[in-house]
């Protein structure tokens, strides 16, 4: 028990469309274990997004409970959750476009409370590093680097929190698959080496071969594969 | 990288948005210290130009008032009673020495002047040019005895009986002590014989403190019955004489043109101060003196015998209270700034007296000042509420552009208040750079734009006065009093100096500033209301 990091509980997600109430999720249970590469998948409008944006803190079931190490998420607030427990990565990266690739690294740094080294600098860099992104290529703006350097700078800031629970979102769509097996490889050694827990949302079958868990979402519920 | 290097980060990085808003600032800025430049400078030259003025109060009986409630009471006898009771409204040593305590209150003169000559023995006055020349004084007669037994036409000293001794004139008309003291409230209360005399007075007579000089104050009637009243009889006018002891010697700095002082009333150094109700309380035991004199002459006609009794039993019945009756009172404000409150103040009050300041002059000669302040002040408001405007809808479509950026802080766990902050700052930084710009410019063109502005609205008056003369020819000539200063419109003009101050560039940095936090008000409203799931889920 104490090694799942994330328990869903009963959730429950709908919305009003065109006057009939569409259910995305229904009654969903999950645990997600410390330190394992999960990958949900699903066909599209099967609620795989949604899913995400409530794990993540950055949407509300319309019932049951998410527990973040054993804590309700929502007692918790959305807001701590995102800022000292999580990280996102984004298909489309979403790194702030007039800031470099060192300095969104950095800004994450600046928006959590989590304890992280002094030398926030180096650490960013060798962060990067590790990710392929040399010094000067993480000096450069942001537009000056191909979509999978954008995509190491963006799991490069996921790992600068320091959280133990990273969520990616179709993290290797933009990307060729030369790259995408480099993306799916960093997210193994963060799960093998760091103890993190990576969750992905994805089409890709390539990816999902390569998870600790498969996981399928159908009919509002999560079936492992 | 916190929201402040996020922000300076953005201005650096995306020039054309920063150039853009720079101008932006830059052209509200030089309006704004044009409008404040030229606006302080008017106001400064109003309230330099009140300084010279003084800050002088009338406080006086309102008859408008009193006729207005005169006429409201329908029944003759109360009305009679009515305006019997407002002949007893006066000021008294009680009720001024209230205002005094007022801290606004500088002084007081209400000087109850009392002409007067000198006895021509023991005491003279210093004479006009034209009184040595034509021996003016050649009317009044001094029998062997040393009596005067006639007095003449020419009156030579002016007594400024006074019911305060914190006056006007020693606290801000250029009147000094040289020696001696002001009389004190006591020798006030008591109407003590006491005199203030001006150092030339005192030469001209060898006055020191303590001396006595020797005035005859002037009564119509006494005169009138000395000199034709009683034929072939003559009074001898000794015992008419009043004493007062010199307490004080003054000098002033007033300048004297001999040359416009026909007699020694006109000559400010003839001036006597003393308490009020001193030379009543004198001229009142003359009198009685007179009467009983009078009536006790053999061959004086049963009529004026009658008439001289009455009076006498007035006096013996003490039915004659009053000495003196005083219903208007000068009030120095120790600032000018106060008159407008102070005015108020008084004018609020539950009585028929009024308070009310000689604006006239200032009033006229401050008009053009008065217009460019309002107009400079409309300007103002106008470019800062376009200012608001441009700039909400500036940050307000750029919010659009950065919805993005938006979804990304909040995602990663960034607050919705250090988004705002960081919008804040941006905004803040330019319009602070754009305002050192302006500020540079707003030196160079703001004396140049107030100079011409001053320019054309005085010419534009003085074409409006003609108009006005022409069909009002007495309306603009105010009366002055004796407390207020003359002033011409270069008095007002020479003040105006359009100048950047300190207070000019602060004021218009908190300008700045308040422009920006309004500005991000609505944007922020925006940003209240996004939902980080939207934005990224859109974008993605």
């Amino acid at each position: 028990m104490e090694n799942i990091i994330l328990k869903l509980d009963k959730l429950n997600y709908s919305y009003q469309d065109g006057g009939y109430e569409r259910v995305i999720l229904k009654d969903l249970d999950a645990e997600f274990e410390r330190g394992k590469f999960y990958t949900i998948l699903g066909p599209s409008g099967s609620g795989k997004t949604t899913l995400l944006s409530l794990i993540s803190g950055l949407d509300n079931p319309k019932s049951g409970s998410i527990y973040f190490n054993g804590k309700n998420i929502l007692e918790k607030g959305l807001h701590k959750y995102r800022r000292n427990d999580i990280s996102i990565v984004f298909q489309q990266y979403n790194l702030i476009p007039y800031l470099t690739g060192l300095e969104n690294v950095m800004v994450a740094m600046s928006e959590t409370d989590n304890k992280l080294p002094k030398d926030k600098k180096g650490v960013a860099y060798a962060l990067l590093e590790k990710f392929g992104i040399v010094k000067s290529k993480a000096n450069r703006s942001i537009n000056q680097l191909s979509g999978g350097e954008q995509q190491r700078v963006s799991i490069a800031r996921s790992l600068a929190k320091n959280v133990d629970l990273i969520f990616a979102d179709e993290p290797t769509g933009n990307l060729d698959t030369a790259t995408e097996q480099e993306i799916v490889n960093i997210f193994k050694t963060l799960t093998k080496d760091f103890n993190k827990t990576v969750i992905v949302v994805t089409h890709s079958n390539a990816v999902s071969e390569l998870s600790d868990q498969r996981l399928l979402l159908k009919d509002g519920k999560l079936i492992k594969l | 990288m916190n929201f402040i290097n996020r922000a300076i980060k953005n201005i650096q990085r995306r020039l054309s948005k920063t150039v853009m808003l720079t101008l932006t600032f830059f052209l509200i800025g030089n309006f704004v210290i044009i409008g404040l430049g030229v606006s302080s400078a008017a106001e400064n030259a109003k309230l330099l130009t009140r300084k010279k003025m003084s800050a002088v109060v009338f406080y006086e009986l309102d008859y408008q008032k009193i006729a207005l409630e005169g006429d409201k009471i329908q029944d003759e006898n109360e009305r009679e009673l009515f305006y019997k009771k407002i002949d007893q409204l006066k000021h008294t040593t009680e009720s001024v020495g209230e205002i005094l305590k007022d801290e606004r209150v500088k002084a007081i003169s209400s000087p109850v002047t009392t002409i007067a000559t000198t006895d021509k023995i023991n005491t003279n006055h210093i004479p006009s040019k034209f009184e040595e020349e034509l021996e003016a004084n050649a009317e009044q007669e001094v029998t062997e005895n040393g009596n005067i037994t006639n007095i003449g036409h020419s009156y030579d000293i002016s007594i400024k009986s006074n019911i305060t001794n914190k006056l006007i004139e020693f606290e801000e008309k250029g009147y000094s002590l040289v020696s001696g003291r002001m009389y004190s409230e006591d020798e006030i209360k008591q109407n003590a014989p006491v005199a203030l005399v001006s150092q030339k007075f005192a030469e001209h007579n060898n006055l020191t403190l303590g001396s006595k000089i020797y005035l005859i104050p002037h009564n119509g009637e006494v005169d009138y019955m000395v000199k034709d009243g009683l034929e072939g009889f003559t009074y001898e006018l000794k015992e008419r004489v009043v004493e007062f002891e010199v307490i004080g010697i003054y000098n002033h700095n007033l300048t004297i043109n001999p040359d416009e002082i026909l007699q020694g009333i006109d000559n400010p150094d003839n001036n006597i101060f003393t308490p009020i109700g001193s030379v009543e309380k004198a001229t009142l035991e003359f009198n009685k003196k007179f009467y009983e004199f009078v009536i006790n002459q053999e061959g004086i006609d049963e009529y004026r015998k009658e008439y001289l009794q009455q009076k006498l039993n007035s006096i013996n019945e003490g039915r004659v209270e009053d000495l003196y009756y005083l219903s208007t009172l000068n009030i120095l404000l120790k600032d000018p700034l106060d008159i407008d409150k102070f005015v108020e103040d008084y004018s609020d009050k539950n009585t028929f007296f009024k308070a009310t300041v000689n604006n006239e002059e200032f009033k006229k000669f401050s008009k053009p000042l008065e217009t460019i302040s309002i107009f400079s002040n409309i300007i103002i408001i106008l470019v800062v509420v376009n200012a608001i405007v441009i700039i909400s809808l500036v940050t307000a479509l750029t919010l659009k552009t950065r919805e993005y950026e938006i979804g990304v802080l909040l995602s990663i766990g960034s607050s919705k208040f250090k988004i705002i902050s960081q919008f804040f700052v941006e905004l803040v930084l330019v319009a602070l750079i754009a305002f050192s710009f302006a500020t540079l410019t707003g030196i160079l063109v703001s004396k140049q734009v107030g100079d011409k502005v001053l320019e054309y609205t005085i010419s534009s008056q003085k074409i409006n006065e003609e108009n006005d003369m022409y069909y009002y020819p007495q309306r603009y000539t105010p009366y002055i009093d004796d407390y207020t200063t003359r002033i011409t419109l270069e008095d007002v003009t020479s003040e105006y100096n359009v100048t950047v101050q300190i207070q000019t560039i602060a004021t218009l940095y908190a300008t700045g500033v308040m422009i920006v936090l309004i500005s991000v008000l609505i944007p922020s409203i925006m940003i209240m209301r996004y939902n980080p799931k939207k934005i990224l889920m859109s974008t993605n």
